[in-house]
Parts: C-alpha cells; structure tokens; sequence
C-alpha cells in the first residue's frame, strides 16, 4: 500500500510528463472502448431485430437493402410485391407464419410501418398506454418515438410521404394514436406502427381519381415485403430458391446477410484497431522513455533507498507501481473516452432515427481495457525497473 | 555494502562476511545511518514523508511518533510539511540526518558533511554530528578532505577522539 502511495507522489512529480503519457495511452484505450462497444451494440441490435425472422420475401434488387429497409428499418425498400403473391406465401406448407410490412411515409423522420399485428406479437411488445389498433388510421408509436414527438394517446397527426423528414404531407389523412408501446430495446421503439390497410388508405385517397380508379387499386394493393417464419428448418434449403426462381420476388435470409455486412464492416474495424495499437505502441514507448529517465534522474534516490535498507525488490517495484498507476489512470479515462465517442456516434445516428447506439454500456468484454492498460504500461516499465532492481549502494558513494 | 573478497569485516558487532545479500539489507538499515554527500531528500515528498518512506525502505511499519521527535531534535520539526525544495541547504542538511538516525542506528557514516559549506555553516554541520551522535550514543564517522573538520573536532584531555562537550553545540 506503501508502495502505491510513494510511487503516486513520484509520478506527479513531474505532473506534464504523466498527464501527456496518461492521454496518450488513454487515446489508444479509448479508441479500443469505443470498437469495442459498438461492436456490442450492433451485434445485440441486430441479434434482437433479427430473431425469428428466417427469411423476407420482397421486391428483386439487393438482398442486403431488403434486409437493412425491412427488418433494420435503416434502408430504403426495393419495392413492392404485390398483396396476393403474398397471401400465396402463407398457403407455402414451409412457412408457418408471414408478417407483411408496408414502408412509404414518414411521421417527422420515424417511419410509419403498415403491418399486421404479429408485428407487434413478434417482439414481444407490450402496450404500456392505451390498446393495440383495431381498425385502420389507427397508430401504436415505439416509446422513443412517442418520447421524441411528445405524442400522447387520442391525438392526431398526418404522415408525409417518402422516409425521410421532408417530404410531401398527406393532408387530409390523419392518424390518431390509440397505444403507446413498453420501451423493448427493438426496432419497433423507433417506429409507428398501423395496420397496412392504413398505408393503402392513404395513398389510394392521394393518387386515386375516382371510385373506379379505387376499385382497381385496391385489387392491385401491394406491400413493400414480407417477413416469413420457416415451418421447419429443412424450408432454409428450398424455400428461398423456390422465391427466386418461380415468382418475381426475392428471398433474403436475414442472418446471411447480416454476416456479409459485418465482414465488410469487419476491413473498416480492422483498420481502426490496427490504428488504436499504433496509438497504444505509441504510448508503450512514451511509459518507457518516461520511466528510464525518471531512473536515470532518480539514481541516486534509489541507491539511498537502497543504503536505507530497501531490497533492491523494493527499489523496483516503487517504479512498477508508478506504471501501475499510469495503466490504472488511463484505463479509466479511455474507457470514458470510449463511452464519450460512442455516445457522440449514437447522438449523430439518433438525428436519422436509425440504429440505437449509446454511450454507457458496460458489457463484460470491457474488461481487455484496463487489462491491456496494464499490460502496456507495465510492460513498457519492465525494463526501467530492472535499471532500478540494479541500482547498487555504491552509486551513492560515486555518483558526483 | 560491498562484501569482503578476503578478510574479516565486524561493524557494530556483526561480521559482515558472508552476509547475504537480504540479510546486510536488513541489518544496514538497522545499524548504519549514512548521510550522504548529495542529500538525496526525494523532491517530490515532503520532509515528513520522506522520513517515512525511509522507514518504509527498512520495512518497519510507519511510525509517524518517531518521525516527529528525530525532526524535532534536529530541530526542524515545523519544517514537516515542506518539499525539499523549500529547504535552505542548512535545513535540508538536518532533515537528511534526522532520516539518517530515524532508525537508531549504532554508526553514523557522514560523507563529506562540510563540503561546498562556508565556515560558519561547517562548523554548525560538525557540531549538529558530534552532537547527535553522543545524544543517539552512536559512532561517528566523517569521511573528508576538509581541514576544517579536524579543526573542529575537540579533543579530550589525552588527545582521544570521541569525547564531546556539550558546550560546542550549537544547535
């Protein structure tokens, strides 16, 4: 305790020289906090969107942007299929379940869903105000939303058209809101959700010229795809093929080409990571400079120690607790750091209402920080504190 | 510090030959108080926490009673809660012996006490050893090259060394 207590006051001697080699090492540390959280973060947004959906059937195009604009909801969609191709899905015996979703408009950035109520059941939603729809122009907002737009139940709001804030209103077709989802962590916080008849309703009011015009609308009502639950695990072998190649539509499984984003995303990580050791190899060599000539400064108040009875153990472990307290500093402040470039990254990302990230997680595999901040700066210190173990008594009587 | 190639070494009682390494750790901590030429105060500890870490480096718990009654018969005391570099030479001087006889040791090895000090600064130096040495009943030793201290180190009745009236001190 000793020991940590003198190296403390030895460090701070020299105040600049330990505040520049605490930021250096925090620098790199943070820069590993920050991968390491978002890291976390997309891989449990994308676990929980993800789950239970084997499969979405949409318009032909990418199968990643399908992905990203049905199931993420931070894409554009690739089109629409038509209502009955999809009704057809469900007569498939390998599918056991077919969630439609319709993508269009826009309620000031959050994106207005048409779907059915498996959406909600899906996730496992709860309602915490008011009650599901029941009919159409009805809408539920995702607690984020309801919390962002300072919408409450049985008030009344129009979409506009397109997914982004701007865009064309649709004056003359309000929505009320009828229910308030739990905050659930999903992507449904971000999102109001309405039945798809809302979406239809809407624009058939917009673009159709007369009560004919409607008619034959209506038989050709679309939606933008659908998000389809396998009835066994053996449809993951035939089922997409049979999308692809018999019906104008797409198949794209989720967990695919999530795994294709994230080793395309894995080359950016990767440069990032070799950037933070640069930094941390950086900060290895500062500790080390640092600490040698601190020896060399201090070699006569080591021989003393040395004449004063202290092993030469002792004499060394007094500069390894100084490395220690280095590591321990820069640790908590890269991983503050960290948590501070995270949450700047979810505050940029929250003004487009896409994925949720944030500062202020601490998930277990946090721990590397701290171990790496010792491992680097205790490591640097290693061969300092040999120069110290060898530190002789009689330096003292020669040293002028 | 140094183990004897041949012969017989007793300082203080203890044959110091075949001591190991640990051991004359140990035992120099306890037996040698050493004020060095160059203080080595630690600059970035104060008087008071210098002494500690002293007691630290022999391994005996901190006893800060102790501290306090070796600076006050030093009389530097007030100076406790000072950094070295707060210190005139004189003072620092007498916080550098204070650490020396913290430890009761039974030699007091001074290297060049007077060196780069004037005359009146010397004979203080000297007079601040010879008495502490008798009030800690402890040998001195003064390794120099400065006159000066050999002028200043009474002798007593039949020219024997070592005896030291009080009335010199000066402190």
């Amino acid at each position: 305790m000793k020991t940590l207590a003198f190296a403390w006051r030895y460090l701070w001697s020299r105040p600049l020289g330990a505040a520049l080699n605490v930021l250096l090492l925090s620098l790199g540390l943070a820069s590993i906090t920050f991968l390491l959280l978002v890291a976390h973060q997309l891989e449990r947004a994308f676990d929980r969107d993800l789950a239970g959906i084997d499969v979405v059937v949409g318009a032909k195009g990418s199968p990643m942007q399908l992905i990203l604009s049905g199931v993420l909801h931070i894409d554009a969609p690739t089109g629409n299929i038509p209502l009955k191709a999809v009704q057809d899905l469900k007569k498939n015996p390998l599918v056991a379940g077919v969630i439609p979703i319709s993508l269009g408009d826009n309620l000031q950035g959050f994106r207005i869903v048409g779907t059915s109520l498996d959406y909600v059941k899906h996730y496992q939603a709860t309602v915490v105000q008011g009650a599901l729809w029941t009919k159409p122009m009805q809408a539920v907002l995702g607690a984020t939303t309801a919390a962002k737009l300072k919408l409450g139940i049985g008030e009344t709001f129009v979409g506009a058209h397109g997914l982004g804030a701007s865009g064309h209103a649709h004056g003359d077709s309000t929505y009320t809101v009828v229910g308030i989802l739990q905050p659930s962590g999903s992507v449904l916080d971000r999102l109001v959700l309405t039945d798809s008849a809302s979406v239809w309703k809407v624009h058939e009011d917009f673009t159709a010229l007369d009560a004919e015009d409607r008619k034959l609308m209506e038989e050709d009502r679309e939606v933008t795809m659908a998000l389809v639950q396998y009835a066994t695990p053996m449809a993951a072998m035939s089922f997409p093929r049979w999308v692809n190649t018999t019906t104008d539509m797409q198949a794209a499984a989720p967990a695919l080409e999530i795994t294709r984003l994230l080793t395309m995303l894995g080359l950016g990580t990767d440069v990032l990571r070799a950037f933070a050791g640069v930094l941390l190899l950086t900060a290895a060599l500062s500790v080390f400079i640092a600490l040698w000539s601190a020896v060399r400064e201090r070699r006569g108040d080591l021989a003393l120690l040395r004449m004063l009875g202290a092993p030469p153990g002792k004499v060394a472990a007094l500069l390894l607790c100084e490395a220690v307290w280095l590591g321990l500093l820069a640790a908590g402040l890269g991983l503050l750091l960290g948590q501070g470039f995270a949450a700047a990254l979810a505050w940029f990302l929250k003004l487009d209402h896409s994925l949720l990230i944030g500062g202020m997680v601490w998930p277990p595999e946090l721990v590397v920080v701290p171990g790496l901040a010792l491992g680097v700066s205790v490591g640097a210190a290693l061969l300092p504190a040999l120069g110290a173990y060898r530190v002789s008594v009689l330096e003292l009587l020669q040293l002028r | 510090m140094v183990a004897p190639s041949a012969g017989q070494i007793t300082v203080a009682g203890q044959a110091l030959q075949g001591l190991k390494k640990a051991a004359a750790d140990a035992w120099r901590s306890r037996a040698i108080g050493f004020l060095p030429q160059k203080l080595h105060l630690s600059a970035a500890l104060t008087v008071q926490q210098n002494l500690a870490m002293a007691q630290w480096a022999a391994g005996t718990p901190q006893d800060d009673a102790r501290i306090q009654t070796a600076l006050r018969a030093l009389g530097v005391l007030e100076l406790a809660d000072r950094l070295p570099a707060q210190l005139s030479g004189g003072q620092a001087q007498r916080v550098a012996l204070a650490r020396a006889v913290l430890l009761q040791p039974q030699v007091i090895l001074a290297d060049e006490p007077t060196a780069s000090l004037d005359d009146e600064a010397a004979a203080d130096a000297v007079a601040l050893l010879l008495h502490t040495a008798q009030y800690r009943d402890a040998t001195l030793v003064i390794a120099t090259h400065d006159a000066r201290v050999a002028a200043l180190i009474p002798l007593g009745p039949e020219g024997q060394i070592g005896y030291t009236p009080l009335k010199l001190v000066r402190a």
